[in-house]
C-alpha cells in the first residue's frame, strides 16, 4: 500500500518522505547559510557613503583614474574608475567619470557564487580576493562594467607611482576580479585617526583628492551637513542605469539641468 | 652652509629652523617641513603620518609663486599645488608642462591649433608662463603662476606693430598681410585687440563636433539578426536531440504497460 512509482522502480511510502525531508533540509541549509550575502546591506555603521560627481567641472584630465592606478596599485591595462567621453553639449566637451557605483542592490554580490563579493555595512561592496573563484559572473553582471579580471598576475613598476601616489593596498593575483572599493583602507584608516572622510584628503579616496576642478566629491550621506548631502538636496541630480533597481550610489550633477524630468527625487 | 648663512636663506632652505637660536634640524627641506613628526604628533606607524599638503604649506617658501597663485584663476578655484606638482620630487605630474596644461584645458587646445600663433609653432607656455622680469632672486619665482597674458607678453614678437602706420605694418609682414584685404590696398595695421578678434572668429569658424553628418564618420551598423545567429542554435538543438531522444523513448517505455 502507498507504493509510488518512479521510471518503473518501486518505492515504498518511507523512502519517499525521506527523500523529501532530506531534499528540503538540504534546501533549507542552503538558504541559511547564502543569508549573509542575499540581503542589502545590514548592520549598524553609522555612515552611509556615497559620491557625487559634477559633471559641469569634469573636463576629462584623468587625473582621477592615475590617482587610482597609483593608490590601488592597479595595473595599466585596467582602470578601476573608467573616463568616458559623451556627447558634447553646447559647445563643451561632456565626460562621465565611472568608478564602481557600490549599489545598494548590487547584481555582482547577487551572482556570486562563492560570497567573495559582499556588502560592508558602511554601503561598500567589498571584494574577498582569497574566495574569489574567478569565474567573472560578477563581471559579467556588472551594468557599469566596473570590474576587470586578472588574465595576469600584475608583476612589473606601477608607472603611476610615485608620481600620483603611492600604494597603499596589495596587489591582487592572477585569476582574481577587481574594482573599486572607494578606497575603504584610506577611509578607515582616516576614522581611525579621528578625520572625516570627505573633508581631510587622507580619509578621501584618492580619485576625489587628486580631482583637480573638485568635481568628484564624496561623503556621509547620514550626515545632513555633508557636502555630498547638500548637493544633492540643492541640485538636479542623476544615477546610472536607474531603471535596473541597484540603488547604485554615485550620483551624477548633469552639464545643464534643463527638464526636471531628467532629474532624480533623491536621498 | 655657504654665503654665511644669513637667516632669510636659512628660513626656507633648512628644516626645522628656529631663528632664536639660529639653528636648524637638517639641511635643505626635509621629511618634516610638511610632515609633523615628533613623539607628541605622530605614533606612525600605528597611526598615518600626517601630512600638510595646502597650497598655504608650500608658501611659506615659495612666497612669490603662491602670491602669483592666489591672484589667479587657478588660486580663485582653489587648485592647490599638488594638484600639478609631485610634493616629493616638485617636479610635474606629467612630462611637461604643455602636457599638464592641456590635461584640464583640452578644449582650448583644439581652438588653438588652428590659430597663426599654432603655426608658429608657439605652445601655450610661450604666452601664459612667462619667466618673470624681476624675480626676487636667482631662482626665486622665476616663473610667473598667474598664468595672464598681457599687452607685454603681445609686444614679445608684435611690439613693432604697436602704433605703427598701416603702411609701416605691411612693409614689416606677419600680421599685416594676413589680415588683408586684395594686394595693394590699404591693409588696416594690426593690434593686439585685432589679433584677438581674429582668434575668436577663427574659434567661431570651428565645426562643432555635432555638426558633423554622423552618417559620414561611423555607418549605421545592419540591423537585424545574422544569419549565423540561427545556424549554431540548430547544431546545438540537433545534438540534443540525437542524445536525449533514445534515452527519453526507453524511459516512456518503461512506463507504458
Amino acid at each position: 500500500m502507498g507504493n509510488q512509482t518512479l521510471a518503473g522502480k518501486t518505492m515504498k511510502r518511507r523512502d519517499f518522505l525521506k527523500l523529501s525531508i532530506a531534499g528540503l533540509a538540504t534546501t533549507t541549509i542552503a538558504a541559511t547559510t547564502m543569508r549573509n550575502k542575499a540581503s542589502g546591506p545590514v548592520g549598524d555603521s553609522p555612515h552611509k557613503w556615497a559620491m557625487v560627481i559634477d559633471q559641469s567641472k569634469c573636463n576629462g584630465c584623468g587625473y582621477c583614474v592615475d590617482a587610482c592606478r597609483a593608490c590601488n596599485d592597479v595595473a595599466p591595462d585596467k582602470a578601476w574608475t573608467r573616463l568616458i567621453a559623451q556627447e558634447p553639449e553646447e559647445e563643451r566637451d561632456v565626460y562621465l567619470p565611472v568608478p564602481c557605483m557600490q549599489c545598494a542592490d548590487a547584481p555582482c554580490v547577487d551572482i556570486c557564487p562563492v560570497g567573495a563579493s559582499y556588502y560592508r555595512p558602511d554601503g561598500i561592496v567589498m571584494m574577498d580576493y582569497d574566495k574569489c573563484i574567478g569565474c567573472r559572473y560578477c563581471e559579467l553582471a556588472c551594468p557599469y562594467h566596473a570590474r576587470s579580471f586578472n588574465w595576469k598576475a600584475f608583476t612589473e613598476g606601477n608607472p603611476a607611482v610615485p608620481d600620483w601616489g603611492q600604494p597603499e593596498v596589495a596587489r591582487r593575483p592572477r585569476g582574481v576580479v577587481e574594482k573599486c572599493a572607494f578606497c575603504y583602507q584610506r577611509i578607515d584608516r582616516g576614522l581611525a585617526m579621528g578625520l572625516t572622510p570627505g573633508v581631510d584628503e587622507q580619509a578621501t579616496p584618492a580619485c576625489v583628492v587628486a580631482c583637480p576642478p573638485g568635481a568628484r566629491v564624496f561623503g556621509d550621506l547620514n550626515d545632513p551637513e555633508s557636502q555630498v548631502s547638500q548637493l544633492l538636496a540643492g541640485n538636479c541630480s542623476y544615477r546610472l542605469r536607474e531603471d535596473l533597481g541597484t540603488e547604485p550610489r554615485v550620483y551624477y550633477l548633469p552639464v545643464q539641468a534643463e527638464e526636471e524630468a531628467a532629474c532624480h527625487d533623491n536621498v | 652652509m655657504a654665503q654665511d648663512s644669513p637667516p632669510e636663506c636659512l628660513a626656507c632652505h633648512t628644516t626645522g629652523y628656529d631663528a632664536a637660536t639660529h639653528t636648524w634640524e637638517e639641511e635643505g627641506v626635509g621629511c618634516s617641513t610638511c610632515h609633523e613628526m615628533g613623539p607628541n604628533s605622530t605614533h606612525h606607524p600605528e597611526q598615518v603620518m600626517p601630512v600638510n599638503r595646502s597650497p598655504e604649506a608650500c608658501g611659506t617658501c615659495h612666497v612669490d609663486t603662491h602670491e602669483d597663485w592666489a591672484m589667479s584663476k587657478h588660486g580663485e578655484e582653489d587648485l592647490a599645488c599638488v594638484k600639478c606638482h609631485n610634493p616629493h620630487t616638485a617636479e610635474l605630474k606629467k612630462e611637461n608642462v604643455q602636457e599638464v596644461c592641456i590635461d584640464c584645458h583640452n578644449e582650448e587646445s583644439y581652438f588653438y591649433a588652428f590659430t597663426a600663433h599654432s603655426q608658429e609653432g608657439m605652445i601655450c607656455t610661450d604666452c601664459h608662463f612667462q619667466v618673470s622680469e624681476t624675480p626676487a632672486g636667482e631662482g626665486h619665482g622665476k616663473l610667473v603662476h598667474t598664468f595672464a597674458v598681457d599687452l607685454n607678453n603681445c609686444n614679445q614678437c608684435h611690439e613693432h606693430q604697436m602704433h605703427s602706420t598701416s603702411s609701416d605694418a605691411a612693409f614689416m609682414g606677419t600680421m599685416g598681410t594676413a589680415m588683408g584685404g586684395a594686394e595693394g590696398e590699404g591693409v588696416a595695421g594690426v593690434t593686439p585687440c585685432e589679433a584677438l578678434d581674429t582668434l575668436q572668429q577663427a574659434r567661431n569658424d570651428i565645426v562643432f563636433p555635432d555638426q558633423i553628418d554622423s552618417n559620414v564618420l561611423a555607418p549605421e551598423p545592419p540591423s537585424g539578426l545574422a544569419p549565423l545567429s540561427f545556424v549554431l542554435p540548430m547544431v546545438f538543438g540537433l545534438a540534443l536531440g540525437i542524445v536525449v531522444t533514445p534515452l527519453a523513448e526507453r524511459a516512456f517505455r518503461r512506463v507504458q504497460i
